[in-house]
């Protein structure tokens, strides 16, 4: 459970200056959202693991590059988690069992083990949800498939067997109405 | 259309990862340059960040902290990561005994023959020091020999190494001194048979040497590791023949 008072960011300046505590803060506060996204991806808990292991390194490795002018750590992270895990997708050529995500399962984690945490991912959970159905079935499948089976445009095409241009249409409007509802 | 107008058209795809990799390439290069597109980006990167969280949350495994602290710092060796702070992450029933064995004759080694160094170079020596230590610590009781070749037939090494890490502690002994504008270089030979330097080894006035060896990758994927005499400074590639060599795929 986290003490410190700092911010994500903060933290981040202070991995950028070596300090290896700040890692640890930062691991301690995020690692279960990266794990739990690794495995949802990829199906399997070692390489999750090992993607545990490749972003905490690239966070290190990286924090002087970081710039929170550009956006929010917590976005930073999820992006080189979601990188990393379409990286060891398509190399290994896993694909896991799609689930839309309106049919989810609950949090598993346990309301006293962090009950901040597992509040921010109610809400945030119900806010997304709520903002998929809003957008028409099609956008919302091509986004889901892109996301957790790391398809590109022209998989998805084949896939689904729609026209390259049409999915690409429709990835795109629906992150764009995705966008502006979350920002109402 | 410019090139803006083409490169936001793309953000929303990359951002899922669903770009083709010529568009993500292409996107990358330009956002690392354009603050307009950069800021089209960072509205869309919530996005992603939020989906991620409608995964079913579990717990990784109790030990998954303590691997992935030691393979980030690992990384990079710093001025303020203390022994202490690393001690810490070491899991439970590390051999301990054998790395205590290691340290000692990387101490004692320290104290044979050691030249006495300016105040600066002393703090920066102890804490090159410190964190060779640790790699010795980390390395659980696993070291490699690595034994002279006809060039330095009496010539010897010691590899500690947690095959983990892209780090590993080198220490040898009855190196054959070099002309001044000569030095030792580590190389680590992949499986294909490229060779990636590890750094240079640098000797005392008796051919006693130490070092920390960095590998781009962990230690298990390379094969050997060789030190060749090479120019001061160091070459690209191995120019010599091994004076020291050791295979790294036998445990």
């Amino acid at each position: 459970m986290s003490e410190t008072n700092l911010s994500d960011e903060q933290l981040v300046v202070l991995v950028a200056r070596d300090e290896s505590w700040a890692l640890a803060e930062l691991y301690d506060r995020y690692v279960r959202l990266v794990f739990s996204l690794a495995i949802k991806v990829l199906n399997d808990s070692g390489n999750a693991e090992e993607v545990v292991q490749e972003v905490f390194t690239k966070v290190w490795r990286g924090a002087r590059a970081f710039d929170a002018d550009r956006g929010k750590f917590s976005s930073w992270l999820i992006g080189i988690t979601h990188h990393q895990c379409i990286d060891e997708l398509r190399r290994r050529r896993v694909r896991p069992i799609s689930e839309s995500l309106a049919e989810s399962p609950q949090i598993e984690l346990a309301s006293d083990d962090d009950p901040a945490l597992a509040a921010e991912l109610a809400f945030e959970r119900t806010r997304i949800r709520s903002a998929l159905e809003r957008i028409p079935a099609e956008q919302r499948q091509v986004i889901e498939l892109a996301f957790f089976e790391g398809l590109t445009h022209r998989e998805i095409a084949d896939r689904c067997g729609d026209p390259l241009g049409t999915v690409k249409t429709r990835v795109r409007l629906g992150m764009q109405k995705l966008r502006d509802i979350l920002e109402e | 259309m410019s090139i803006h107008d083409d490169i936001q058209e793309i953000i929303p795809s990359y951002v899922l990862g669903a770009s083709e990799p010529d568009e993500a390439a292409r996107a990358e290069a330009h956002l690392s340059t354009c603050d307009r597109c950069s800021r089209v980006l960072a509205e869309y990167q919530p996005i992603a960040t939020a989906i991620a969280m409608t995964v079913p949350i579990l717990h990784p495994p109790g030990d998954l902290k303590a691997r992935t602290m030691r393979r980030a710092l690992g990384e990079r060796t710093t001025t303020n990561v203390s022994l202490w702070d690393r001690i810490k992450l070491w899991r439970p029933g590390t051999l301990f005994a054998p790395a205590l064995a290691g340290a000692a004759i990387v101490i004692a080694l320290f104290a044979i023959g050691l030249n006495i160094w300016q105040s600066a170079q002393l703090s920066r020596q102890v804490q090159v020091q410190r964190d060779l230590m640790t790699v010795v610590a980390y390395a659980q009781g696993s070291a490699k020999i690595v034994r002279g070749t006809d060039k330095a037939p009496e010539a010897v090494g010691r590899l500690y190494l947690d095959f983990d890490s892209s780090v590993a502690a080198l220490v040898t002994v009855n190196m054959p001194v070099l002309a001044e504008e000569r030095v030792y270089q580590v190389w680590l030979t992949g499986p294909d048979g490229a060779k990636t330097s590890g750094g240079i080894l640098k000797l005392d006035s008796e051919g006693n040497g130490w070092m920390l060896v960095r590998a781009p990758h962990r230690l298990s994927e390379y094969v050997q590791v060789g030190v060749s005499e090479e120019p001061a400074g160091g070459s690209l590639a191995p120019t010599n023949k091994p004076v020291l060599l050791a295979s790294l795929t036998t445990q």
